[in-house]
């Protein structure tokens, strides 16, 4: 309730009123009543007993009133308050209209670091905090293969399972085979991805298509001939035409050849459907029989190692004898699907957190430089008698007045940003945001919440300053030290350990986020410096399957691959075509191939690839010596292998490798080395693994990657790829179709973009560092403006002058770099992860950078310097 | 005493309180006196009920209440009227003539 205008206006005294006023209002009122029946003839007791008779119920009476007083007063008391806070309000504004200048530096500053700080945690929320998209996602698990290094067993192994177990540990399980499809619409063809799924897809998921139905069990036993789109799809090719369902329409798959070509439409998928797999465009529906199974719905009330252990002891004794190490492990969809970006989501929050910490210590600093103007204002109200609560609430509502204004700012800044960045955030990730980019946007109620959390944060930095302006302590000193104009003594109202302590944490905090974003670019530089020992520009890769029911044997697949090669290789735009097995990045991880020598070495771990002949010329893998394989590589020749440098020193040290013989775990045949290939690695590999090559004439495979070294415009060229393995038999095509190039930097993308994030925190948080390390010093020279002059007109020279200013400057920021080192030593094994090609402790990168911040520190100190050295003694004594 | 007051209507004891300060600010007993001797003693009010109700308006912020000294100089709680009592007193008047009328009406013998 507001004050009732007519106090203010009139000053009508608010009256209190307690417990015994209450009963003196009631005795006046017997009092007069008895006497008035006394003057009527009563006796005295006869008239006061009447008088209390006539009252009525008295306690009840007292009850009631005293309990509306109360309520009166709290009334009052709250009226009374929310008056001050306007009147707070308003002296706040007046003085922020005073220096508008020193307003918007913070608000700007404090809105820019909340900004930043809103959006790294709304990334992180939408990865980590948020749940999956689906109902109860926090039931899907996944079912990961697990085994001490090494000691993975073969995948023949896994395929001995019978997975139908899985249904007595789950309530439903789901697989599904990713595959591209081309799809026909109403005036044009698209190609795009889609998956094979089975049955209890959606159950598992916990969807259902917006419109039409799921796929019937004839249909998964048929031969496929319906399909699901996604709304997008939908909405691309049939222009939302609901008539769609149950119409016949084209899609082919890329590696089910064998199945249906002429499809009815039976649902539509909803418009915001999204998979951990990333493809939604369309759905088929896969072959039944039990699966390996990709997601599992957990029952509810078993917990995920219960289900584990159950799991384990149905599926492991199907194995046979497996390593010990070895397990089915259930890992959380989410869980999962996050678990590569997590140190990267980590690391970009924390940088944002430091660099609210170093605005907010920046902000503190320029109020409590600030609060030397205010001192004399304040102290004289606490010596008239205000309450220091009251002076508090003044100062503290300024804050909030500004802090509030930046945390808005901040929410804005966040809420633009996160709209308008989540494919951006997907694609440098590497990892998609969980349901999609738009799933990044933060709803009115999370903006309004960061602001709110904003303008907290930025009061409280606010709050030392005025907890200790207010202090009583200080009083006499600083109403005669501001009334008096200038004095001398450094200290002044703050106590000069507040405003160390500030310069100290800004100096150790820029520190820690230097030396992450110059470990992260230290790394981006390693990665770009460290040859990958093939050219992965101007190569298209594609998957290729080789169906069975056409490549009946392995003579007839050498064939159809020699075809391939040869019929691609003749494009316009294609200059060499290779086959290989697994793709050269391991898009494909296969577990390693032991090798044994004729030398004694047994299982020496290497990676292992099935190439055809001109797989080396393609990639540009050097043939350091011996030859590469070549078509007389075949069923009846010498078996053959090429093994990579590492792999030749690790069997054969000090010889030739040429001409020796060597086996793997799964082949009995020995093969004679022809070659000794150059040392190829990933992209973000510490050291490379020795490679261990096989001619696909002696082990031909149905599933390969076809490899093409272009020339021109690889898009085009990836075209003609397509169009040349569809001449060569119209029942194939090849999927995943994408250039190396492109594969390699989104391999590397999440390294860069932490790299450019925490170089944009560094160079901000240096930026504030070096004002907040000014304005400090600019405050010493100007509290010391009398003794300089002092020591000038006793004949200081300007050197003793300057080291009497920075002595103090130059301690501190020994003192904060001191304090980052520490800290980032013991933080930055955090970042261990991420780095690549240097240690988390490198001394080079450390030394760089405190010589960088000590470096931009001595800028920060020129001005005050010049200031100082600019001391007038005659006019500052005069003035005194 | 010669016939039993009637039963005050709810909330009209407001209405009357109210219009008992509007010439001058008065204590509970005065007000008690004003209304008994305006009505002629049809209606009377219990006093518990008469300074809750004062409590309750001038919680309300319809009254205010402040200590002063009657003429026989004995230290009493004086009532008087605030700006919103008196807008309130304006409408709840306006409010009860009304309903008078409109009762007056139907009791009115058909012609």
């Amino acid at each position: 309730m507001p004050v009732p205008r007519h106090r203010r206006l009139f000053r009508l005294p608010f009256s209190r009123i307690d417990p015994a006023e209450l009963d003196d209002e009631f005795q006046f009122h017997l009092a007069m009543r008895a006497r008035d029946l006394e003057r009527l003839g009563h006796s005295p007791d006869r008239a006061r007993a009447q008088a209390l008779a006539e009252f009525g119920d008295i306690n009840d009476a007292r009850r009631f009133c005293r309990a509306e007083d109360e309520e009166r007063m709290r009334d009052h008391r709250r009226s009374q308050w929310l008056g001050a806070l306007r009147q707070d309000l308003l002296v706040a504004i007046r003085g922020l209209r005073r220096q508008p200048g020193f307003a918007l530096s913070i608000v700007l500053t404090l809105g820019a670091a909340i900004g930043i700080a809103a959006s790294a945690y709304g990334i992180v929320h939408a990865y980590l905090v948020r749940p999956l998209p689906y109902p109860e996602s926090d039931r899907l698990v996944q079912v990961m293969p697990e085994a001490a290094e090494g000691r993975m067993p073969n995948p023949e192994r896994l395929g001995q399972i019978n997975w139908s177990v899985a249904d007595r540990v789950f309530a439903a399980t789901v697989s599904w085979n990713p595959d591209g499809f081309t799809i026909a619409g109403t005036d044009r063809t698209e190609s795009v991805r889609g998956a094979w799924v089975s049955a209890a897809y959606f159950t598992v998921l916990g969807k259902r298509p917006a419109l039409g139905r799921v796929f019937e069990p004839a249909e998964h036993a048929g031969n496929g001939s319906a399909v699901i789109l996604s709304d997008a799809l939908w909405a691309r090719l049939f222009a939302r035409d609901p008539s769609i369902i149950g119409r016949a329409i084209r899609v082919q798959s890329l590696e089910e050849s064998d199945r249906a070509e002429l499809v009815t439409v039976v649902g539509i998928l909803p418009a915001d459907s999204w998979h951990v797999d990333g493809f939604t465009d369309l759905l088929r529906p896969m072959k039944p029989g039990p699966q390996y199974p990709m997601m599992a719905r957990l029952e509810p009330g078993v917990t995920l190692l219960a289900a584990e252990e159950r799991l384990n002891g149905l599926v492991l004794p199907q194995m046979g004898g497996v390593d010990s190490s070895f397990r089915f492990a259930l890992v959380g969809v989410q869980e999962d699907y996050t678990r590569g970006v997590r140190t990267t989501l980590v690391a970009l929050v924390g940088g944002a957190l430091f660099l609210l910490l170093i605005a907010g210590a920046n902000i503190a600093g320029a109020k409590t430089a600030r609060a030397v103007a205010r001192r004399a204002e304040i102290q004289v109200r606490l010596a008239l008698g205000a309450s220091r609560g009251r002076v508090l609430q003044q100062l503290l509502v300024e804050d909030l007045l500004v802090a509030g204004v930046a945390g808005l700012l901040g929410a804005v800044l966040a809420g633009g940003c996160l709209a308008s960045i989540g494919a951006l955030v997907g694609e440098r990730l590497g990892t998609g945001v969980p349901g999609g980019g738009g799933r990044l946007a933060l709803g009115p109620g999370m903006l309004a919440l960061i602001a709110a959390a904003g303008a907290m944060i930025g009061a409280a930095f606010g709050l030392v300053p005025a907890l200790l302006l207010t202090r009583r302590a200080a009083a006499a000193d600083a109403i005669g030290d501001g009334l008096g104009g200038v004095r001398g003594g450094a200290g002044g109202a703050v106590p000069p350990v507040l405003r160390w302590g500030l310069i100290v944490a800004q100096v150790a905090f820029t520190l820690m986020l230097l030396v992450g974003a110059g470990l992260m670019g230290r790394t981006i530089l390693a990665i770009a410096r460290t040859p990958l020992g093939f050219d992965e520009r101007q190569v298209v890769q594609g998957l290729l399957f080789l169906p069975p029911a056409r490549y009946l044997d392995d003579n007839a697949t050498r064939r159809g691959m020699a075809e391939i090669g040869s019929e691609a290789a003749a494009a316009p735009g294609i200059r060499a075509t290779a086959g290989g097995f697994p793709d050269p990045l391991r898009g494909f991880v296969l577990p390693p191939a032991r090798v044994t020598s004729d030398a004694g070495v047994e299982e020496q771990p290497a990676a292992e690839s099935v190439v055809t002949p001109h797989f080396f010329e393609v990639l540009a893998i050097p043939v350091k010596s011996g030859r590469a394989f070549s078509e007389h590589d075949g069923a009846g020749a010498l078996p053959v292998a090429i093994v990579s440098e590492t792999l030749a020193q690790q069997l054969w040290p000090g010889q030739a490798a040429i001409g020796r013989r060597l086996r793997t775990a799964e082949d009995s045949v020995w093969r004679t080395v022809v070659g000794v290939a150059g040392e190829i690695r990933q992209p973000v590999e510490a050291a490379p693994s020795g490679e261990l090559y096989l001619p696909f004439g002696q082990r031909p495979l149905r599933l390969v990657f076809l490899l093409a070294r272009v020339s021109g415009d690889p898009a085009a060229a990836a075209t003609e790829l397509q169009r040349a393995v569809s001449r060569t038999d119209d029942a194939l095509g090849l999927g995943n179709v994408a250039t190396l190039g492109d594969l390699a930097s989104r391999l590397t993308g999440r390294h860069q973009a932490l790299a450019t994030v925490l170089s944009i925190f560094a160079l901000l948080a240096l930026g504030l560092a070096m004002l907040g390390l000014y304005a400090s010093l600019a405050y010493v020279v100007a509290q010391r403006r009398r003794e300089i002059a002092i020591r000038v007109a006793v004949g200081a020279d300007l050197w003793s002058v300057c080291r009497l200013v920075a002595r103090e400057g130059a301690v501190l920021v020994a003192v904060g770099l001191a304090l980052g080192l520490v800290l980032s030593l013991s933080l930055t094994g955090l970042l261990r992860s991420q780095l690549y090609g240097v240690t988390p402790t490198d001394p080079a990168t450390y030394a760089a950078i405190v010589a960088l911040l000590g470096g931009s520190a001595l800028v920060a100190a020129i001005a005050p310097l010049r200031q100082a050295s600019k001391v007038n003694p005659v006019e500052i004594l005069r003035s005194e | 005493m010669a016939r039993d007051p009637l039963d005050l209507l709810y909330g009209s004891l407001d209405l009357l309180i109210l219009r008992s300060l509007t010439p001058h600010s008065m204590h509970g007993y005065g007000i008690s006196g004003f209304i008994r001797e305006r009505t002629g003693g049809v209606l009377e009010i219990v006093d518990a009920a008469l300074y809750k109700c004062l409590h309750r308006l001038e919680r309300q912020g319809l009254i205010a209440g402040d200590w002063g000294v009657t003429d026989e100089n004995r230290r009493a709680r004086f009532y008087q009227l605030t700006p919103a009592g008196r807008t309130a007193l304006r409408a709840e008047t306006n409010a009860w003539r009304k309903y008078v009328s409109a009762v007056g009406k139907v009791l009115e013998p058909a012609r």
